[in-house]
């Protein structure tokens, strides 16, 4: 079965890149061009925390495949 | 027994630095193209048939790019699926389950952006006479099913063969959406945005930028799916020698 806790995951991830669609609502130029500064930074700031959080994970998953070769050797010999 | 030790993670290079290095580069891209939107592209612009259509528009820097990336991983998983039954090495179906699973996540992010663009220019979330939006849907639909059908059918190797079949056809809905207001008739959905080139090189270089980031979660996903289907492959191993063992 799909598991629940990525889906919520990737759905957050959905949803705060949506909640702050570039230019979508603004009322007028001069709105949009201070809103336009706002809206990209909030984007960028979430690209990081989404490749920051890759990176951190991707370590673990390294870490695990190298725990899981080494296990498998060691079944291998018994 | 023999006491090996516990193996350090890598050779003469860890492997997540390549992944760093890229989820810099992706981030890097990234702000160039926020950069470009919050202050190089003109903040309206005029298209074929709608005019005018006011920063609302600006939403297609992300659209676009979600547009065509869903389309560079529908094509792999086609390819992957090809592969796969051509030599059966399961490497290629773990390939294509995670790059329908970005595809799937981009398409979600075209269809989300394209309603609220929508919603902007025609005042309705939805238009259900426009070819693309609708196509576009059954898209969606198609490779929501794959990704089911990947993770439902407990027998890996009839799920594999499923899979890639399904891959290579659900395919076909990439020519179809691209094409869909050529084929169907005239549609509401803007074609041709009339501006300057800065509009072009951005929309293109978002393409590019978006790519980086979809490419660094696809290798994400690759490896927590590998290091899955490793522990997996242990514990039958382990089974059978505690069933060999009983017996």
């Amino acid at each position: 079965m799909m598991n629940h806790g990525n889906a919520a995951k990737w759905g957050i991830w959905m949803l705060a890149m949506i909640a702050i669609a570039p230019g979508a609502f603004a009322a007028d130029e001069d709105a949009a061009d201070a809103t336009m500064d706002r809206l990209m930074l909030g984007y960028l700031l979430v690209f990081i925390l989404l490749v920051g959080y890759l990176i951190v994970s991707q370590r673990r998953n390294a870490r695990l495949r190298d725990d899981i070769e080494f296990l498998k050797r060691r079944v291998d010999e018994l | 027994m023999s006491e090996e030790p516990r193996p350090e993670t890598n050779g003469s290079r860890s492997p997540t630095l390549g992944f760093a290095i890229h989820g810099v580069v992706a981030v890097l891209a990234l702000a160039v193209l926020n950069w470009l939107i919050a202050t190089k592209v003109p903040m309206t612009v005029g298209s074929e048939g709608e005019g005018e259509m006011g920063p609302y528009y600006l939403i297609f820097y992300y659209h676009f790019p979600g547009a065509i990336n869903c389309y560079v991983f529908f094509i792999a998983v086609m390819v992957f699926g090809i592969l796969f039954l051509r030599d059966g090495n399961p490497l290629w179906d773990a390939r294509a389950r995670v790059a329908g699973e970005i595809g799937l996540l981009a398409c979600t992010i075209t269809v989300a952006t394209g309603s609220t663009w929508a919603k902007s220019a025609w005042n309705v979330w939805w238009d259900f006479t426009d070819p693309r939006l609708m196509s576009a849907a059954v898209m969606w639909l198609t490779y929501a099913g794959y990704v089911v059908l990947q993770q439902q059918i407990e027998e890996p190797n009839k799920r594999r063969r499923y899979a890639a079949v399904f891959g290579i056809l659900a395919c076909l809905n990439v020519p179809f959406v691209h094409y869909s207001i050529q084929l169907i008739g005239v549609a509401s959905h803007p074609m041709k945005i009339t501006a300057d080139p800065i509009v072009r090189i951005t929309q293109w270089y978002g393409v590019v930028a978006f790519f980086f980031l979809y490419a660094l979660i696809y290798r994400w996903k690759l490896e927590r799916n590998l290091a899955r289907d490793a522990v997996e492959e242990c514990l039958v191993t382990v089974r059978k020698i505690e069933e060999g063992a009983r017996a």
